[in-house]
């Protein structure tokens, strides 16, 4: 899909075409699970939080006022309705078990190289274990590929604090990844 | 790829294929139904938004419990601070009706005597000497004072004694029907003045008066005031909204306590209930059981579950 395409979709999806809105659909949604994921590891959750978005896009699709930022604006909606989720059930969490991330097990060590999955779960387990300032950073500029600056406006924070963040979550996520090293850096057996 | 033995930490390479590779993708079937859901979702939405469009029930205009989610801090903000303004301004028209009866019977009593008069009381009064074998005569002129000596006899017209004089006086012929004009200026006798009469006094002056005299007491009774008694009702009645609601949750947890149910609050009165598809059925049962069923809205399947939103109320 070129971004021609893109644009135009967005522009027909902004005049109610649902069919132009469900090609939006299908190119953001695999995008922003990532984003969502890293900020709150549980596919159930990831899952409803992206219909939340997609059901707020829709509604405030037709007051956008530059098409061209639509990725952004989406990214947007999808971390405030995630940072909302993570604020209320903080809130509203009676039970320890009220907030679950998805128990996913750090590769067992007789595997001799890691799988996509596991590699999923073992970065899910790193994740974790960051602040969710934290995750946000890295969700927006590592796994969406923003720069700082960009996910600075998203987040409400200067682009100095995105990057002083980063900096700080990549070197937790280094040394939490370490001891797994060998599983992913091991060469390619031949076949 | 080189190792030191003194490294402690991935290098930015091998963190980079670690973000890259490990990344999380939604599975092939949740891209499948992904669009499905969000379809009848968006329908959901369309269908909502024009009902409420539809809705013009008075209910419509009480303000929410809760604070919906699309409000911003700032809007919240807002809201709540016109809320304070509105109640005064209401509870300040609630005490002016309710005094302007209080005002009426303070118009009738002798104290007031100085001041002027309704018609409507007037007419009672001479009612009163009517209801006596005896005829009303007209008043004297308007410029002619009373005594002090009338004033001091001043009591109810048909113990006055002086009232059967009224009969032979030579005004007899001239006197005037009661119910003649309302407009018109009645003057009761100088014999009879249970009130003082305000010579020529219009109704229109009378109502004027009456409005000043009710801004008066409106003033009397400070803005302020007025909203720390709204505020207060209001408070009282969130705290027993709230104290209802807690009690419909503590009951909600002993109906569920042996059915595995996951409960995740949301706010005070929502709750997302998530069961198993065998145990769905339970669920529902135990919930209509709980007479709760129009507050129960089921959300969507999922392949081994399914999601409910619960919304409590105060009420059972």
């Amino acid at each position: 899909m070129t971004p021609e395409d893109i644009l135009s979709y967005i522009q027909q999806a902004q005049n109610g075409d649902r069919q132009a809105f469900q090609h939006l659909v299908k190119l953001m949604m695999p995008r922003l699970y990532g984003v969502v994921f890293a900020m709150l590891p549980n596919r159930d959750e990831v899952y409803d939080i992206l219909q939340d978005t997609f059901v707020k896009a829709h509604r405030a699709l037709p007051k956008l006022k530059e098409p061209r930022a639509f990725a952004g604006w989406l990214t947007r909606i999808a971390v405030n309705t995630t940072k909302t989720r993570l604020t209320r059930q903080r809130e509203y969490a009676t039970e320890p078990n009220a907030f679950i991330f998805e128990q996913q097990s750090v590769p067992d060590q007789a595997v001799s190289r890691l799988e996509q999955a596991d590699l999923q779960a073992l970065l899910n387990q790193a994740l974790t274990e960051l602040s969710s300032d934290h995750r946000e950073v890295v969700a927006l500029v590592e796994l969406q590929e923003m720069n700082c600056a960009e996910a600075a406006e998203i987040l409400g924070c200067p682009a100095g604090t995105v990057r002083s963040r980063l900096h700080y979550a990549r070197k937790q996520l280094k040394r939490i990844l370490f001891p797994y090293r060998q599983y992913f850096t091991q060469e390619e057996p031949q076949s | 790829m080189s190792e030191s033995s003194f490294e402690t930490e991935l290098s930015d390479q091998e963190l980079a294929h670690v973000l890259t590779q490990g990344a999380m993708q939604p599975s092939a079937e949740e891209q499948a139904r992904f669009w499905q859901d969000l379809e009848g979702r968006l329908e959901q939405a369309d269908k909502s938004e024009s009902e409420t469009v539809n809705d013009d029930s008075p209910m419509r205009s009480l303000p929410p419990l809760v604070e919906p989610e699309s409000l911003s801090p700032a809007q919240s903000r807002k809201i709540f601070a016109l809320r304070p303004a509105f109640l005064s301004v209401a509870a300040a028209v609630v005490v002016v009706l309710i005094a302007l009866p209080v005002m009426k019977q303070g118009d009738q009593s002798p104290q007031t005597s100085e001041s002027s008069v309704s018609l409507d009381q007037l007419e009672s009064e001479l009612g009163r000497v009517d209801s006596q074998p005896m005829t009303l005569g007209a008043a004297p002129p308007a410029e002619e004072p009373l005594s002090a000596a009338d004033q001091k006899t001043v009591s109810r017209p048909a113990a006055d004694p002086d009232q059967a004089a009224l009969k032979d006086s030579e005004q007899e012929k001239q006197s005037v029907p009661l119910r003649k004009s309302r407009n018109e200026s009645v003057k009761p006798s100088a014999k009879t003045p249970a009130v003082k009469p305000v010579a020529n006094a219009p109704k229109n002056k009378l109502s004027e008066r009456k409005a000043e005299q009710a801004d008066q007491l409106k003033q009397s009774v400070s803005p302020e005031q007025l909203a720390k008694e709204a505020d207060a009702a209001k408070k009282l009645a969130q705290e027993a909204k709230a104290e209802a609601v807690a009690q419909r949750w503590a009951e909600l947890k002993k109906i569920l306590a042996d059915l595995p149910v996951t409960v995740k609050p949301l706010n005070a009165t929502q709750a997302e209930l998530q069961v198993s598809q065998e145990q769905a059925a339970a669920l529902e049962a135990r919930l209509s059981a709980w007479s709760v069923p129009s507050a129960l809205s089921h959300k969507f399947f999922r392949a081994d579950q399914v999601t409910y939103l619960l919304e409590i109320s105060g009420r059972p």
